[in-house]
């Protein structure tokens, strides 16, 4: 017979062990579900027909509009101020008002997906552009199909090149851009005279010899954002094609080759073995390859549209010029002249909205031309609105470089659901380059192929690719 | 004895006078067996809402293939099956070796921050409890990092470690002069140790006020008797201090042990979503999978599969260490 006692003190240590397990389990469900309960909380459809009847009937007075910002101009305080001018005009001319939220690029893709899940979010959203494919494949967004495209001024108001990169290809658009941009080599013009350059480089062969006679005195040649990985992916689409490598071919990625290899060498050699660029930058992640072009820490920089930022940084118009961004020469089988893809912010509305026609009428007010010149001309970026375009506020030098590029030497990112996948699997991998390179490992084309390969097949594994 | 014969009525006066004498019985729920858990019925309820639904919808979320296409009308996610638990245990396959690769580096983290935070909470307790001047002061301020919000507490060493203009580079490049170019922290193989270093910081703190706490719960004779005895003070330390302290570590290292299992925070402050490889611990690799590849069934069978890694440790530390003596949790 076992003494009571004793029997008491076995259960009281079976059950003070059991709840430990319990806990640990518990405290587990914190990170278990973390994805979960951001992703499986809410309810799909269902509002969107109710939101479409009722948004698309009676008068807009009254209503008032939830409006979620990326990060512009200068920054947060900068995009409230520039915004909220813009919405009082609106609000002024329709009885709506709009109630905005800024949300750090760091978080915006986040947020955007737990909305599209829960149905519960903004009546109209700012999105990368590059992400309006995945995006397109969630199925959260109004279609702009004609009947919404004519209700915010119509397809032709815009410029071809800019609606191309605004959903799935085949199906209707999910957005309709509203800021444009592309990239381009800007240069310190002073620097250059210094180092006795009469002209841009051209060609990655010029910009690495420009950048050695640049770097000097605790300065150099070029600044990149080394440790972004959206900016190496930018990179390794526009090298990979110009040297003859879409990252994207018969249904899945395909980048693991020697062409690619080598034409993101170009990118990684900058900080590697040709040194043009501060080791440092490996770790750049917000905006630092700017500040470090706009104090002179480096003479030049590939970027999209960054004259805003430079201004905001003390850098004056004056102080510098831009040219198209370099390729390879001669530009090798099957590479074409790219110099920029249509990069960009566009306008979204979730499926979920209660307040489709104020949305609808939001959207059109903000691609209305005297709005597109205002906004684009304080963030620096250009406008997709083609009666903007044809302004005398974008006719500068650098405007027409941009807007040449993006309208003549420009191709849209693999237009597929996985594109935000690869800019992290693939932008992941060569930042973990660029990251070997900065510490002093020597890369070669075949170490950079493998890492390549790696990325591919986790990216194609992943993406059912 | 006798047996009542059910045949035989009762009577009418009888049964009366029997139920005015019997006593009343209570409602049910104020009955001894059902209060305690009518009491703690609300606090259940809570934990089923707060912990319990999250982790079924999470093992359910696990057996779909919950990814972009789905994201929207989420019902209709095809279901797979355990297709996602093979995924992510195929270790000769991507995603399950750097899943692998992943656990592995978790591993030897959790062992250094668990084990050093152990042993400097030790120490800074020992040396604490003795009475000296200042000691209040003392130990409020090896309390801050703990009370510091987690992100700040990291980003404060994220600016410390940056390569250019951080405190540590100033002092060992300007000041000591021990080394000319200045080292990366954040990158490479040091942005392990960076990360250790940091949830080191974080954590001993807790480690301190656990073990400070149960240090004073020791009587005093215990000392004098020993110091009566011979007994010198590392034969002290071994044979009264860690024995008594033996039910607070127990639990001190399963939850330290748990929590940075799962860190997410440090690495996440420190190197945002594209750790670099070596320190790609597994919370941060399944968020990635989750929120940057788009794979939420995938993301969650990962998740489950942490979850029941640690429920399996836990239980078996907590069965072997029982063995060696009484505790309670």
């Amino acid at each position: 017979m076992v003494p009571t006692q004793v029997t008491a003190k076995v259960t009281r240590r079976r059950i003070s062990a059991g709840v430990a397990v319990a806990l640990a389990a518990t405290t587990l469900a914190a990170c278990g579900s973390s994805s979960g309960s951001g992703s499986g909380s809410g309810s799909g459809s269902g509002g969107t027909s109710t939101a479409a009847s009722s948004g698309s009937s009676g008068s807009l007075k009254g209503q008032t509009v939830n409006y979620w910002a990326s990060v512009e101009g200068a920054g947060p305080s900068d995009t409230t101020k520039t915004l909220t001018a813009q919405f009082k005009k609106f609000t002024a001319q329709t009885g709506v008002k709009v109630n905005m939220q800024v949300i750090p690029w760091s978080d915006l893709l986040q947020k955007i997906l737990t909305s599209v899940t829960s149905g519960t979010g903004p009546d109209v959203m700012e999105i990368g552009n590059t992400w309006a494919p995945s995006l397109s494949a969630s199925n959260g967004f109004l279609p702009f199909n004609t009947a919404n495209m004519n209700a915010v001024g119509g397809a032709s108001k815009f410029a071809a090149s800019a609606l191309k990169v605004s959903g799935l290809p085949g199906k209707p658009p999910v957005s309709v851009p509203v800021y444009s941009e592309a990239y381009a080599l800007f240069y310190n013009k002073a620097d250059f005279k210094a180092a006795g350059i009469s002209k841009p480089p051209s060609t990655w062969t010029q910009l690495v010899a420009d950048g050695k006679k640049l770097t000097t005195g605790g300065r150099y040649g070029i600044a990149i954002e080394g440790g972004s990985t959206s900016e190496a992916a930018h990179w390794a689409y526009l090298l990979g094609m110009q040297y003859g490598n879409p990252l994207y071919a018969n249904g899945k990625w395909d980048f693991a080759t020697a062409k690619e290899a080598k034409a993101i060498a170009t990118y990684v050699n900058m900080v590697g073995s040709e040194h043009i660029a501060n080791p440092s930058d490996a770790q750049n992640d917000s905006n630092v390859a700017e500040s470090d072009f706009a104090n002179n820490k480096a003479a030049m920089l590939v970027w999209q549209n960054p004259m805003s930022t430079l201004s905001q940084l003390g850098m004056k118009p004056s102080q510098y010029a831009s040219a198209p961004m370099p390729e390879p020469s001669p530009i090798p089988a099957g590479g074409q002249p790219l110099q920029t893809f249509p990069a960009g912010i566009n306008l979204a509305i979730p499926a979920s909205t209660k307040h489709k026609a104020a949305a609808l009428a939001l959207v059109k007010f903000l691609t209305s031309k005297d709005v597109q010149v205002a906004i684009n001309h304080h963030y620096g970026t250009f406008p997709p609105v083609l009666a903007a375009q044809h302004t005398p506020t974008f006719s500068t030098p650098v405007y027409k470089t941009l807007e040449n590029s993006y309208n003549n030497h420009a191709a849209p990112l693999p237009q597929v659901a996985s594109e935000s996948t690869m800019e992290t699997d693939l932008g992941g991998a060569i930042t973990h380059l660029i990251s070997q390179a900065a510490t002093g490992s020597s890369l070669s084309t075949s170490q950079i192929q493998s890492a390549l390969s790696s990325a591919q097949t986790q990216l194609n594994a992943s993406s059912g690719g | 004895m006798s047996v009542l014969k059910p045949s035989k009525p009762v009577p009418a006066t009888e049964e009366k006078l029997s139920s005015v004498a019997a006593p009343r019985r209570a409602p049910w729920w104020q009955r001894p067996g059902v209060i305690p858990y009518l009491l703690i019925a609300p606090a259940v309820l809570f934990e089923l809402l707060v912990h319990f639904i999250p982790m079924v919808a999470g093992v359910v979320m696990s057996l779909y293939g919950l990814t972009l296409f789905t994201l929207h009308h989420w019902s209709t996610a095809p279901f797979v099956g355990l297709a996602n638990y093979k995924l992510a245990v195929s270790i000769h396959g991507p995603i399950g070796k750097a899943l692998l690769d992943s656990f592995e580096i978790t591993v030897p983290y959790t062992v250094l921050v668990v084990g050093l935070s152990w042993v400097i909470g030790m120490v800074a307790a020992t040396g604490l409890n003795v009475e000296f001047r200042g000691r209040g002061w003392l130990r409020s301020a090896l309390l801050v990092p703990y009370a510091l919000p987690v992100y700040v507490a990291i980003i404060i060493w994220s600016f410390m470690l940056q390569r250019d203009n951080g405190v540590v580079n100033a002092f060992l490049v300007h000041d000591l002069h021990v080394v000319h170019n200045p080292p990366f922290w954040l990158l490479g193989s040091k942005a392990f140790w960076s990360m250790v270093a940091a949830a080191v910081w974080r954590w001993f703190p807790f480690a301190f006020l656990i073990l400070l706490a149960a240090l004073q719960n020791i009587p005093t004779e215990m000392y004098e008797a020993a110091a009566v005895d011979g007994a010198s003070s590392w034969r002290q330390f071994r044979s009264i201090t860690l024995p008594s302290l033996r039910p607070a570590n127990l639990v001190l290292v399963l939850v330290l042990f748990l929590w940075n299992f799962n860190d997410f925070n440090t690495p996440f402050v420190l190197f945002g979503n594209a750790p670099p490889s070596p320190a790609d611990l597994v919370s941060l690799h399944i968020y990635v999978v989750s929120f940057e590849s788009w794979n939420f069934g995938l993301g969650s069978a990962m998740s489950v599969l942490l979850m029941l890694f640690l429920i399996v440790v836990s239980a078996i530390y907590l069965r072997v260490l029982r063995r060696g003596g009484e505790f309670d949790v």
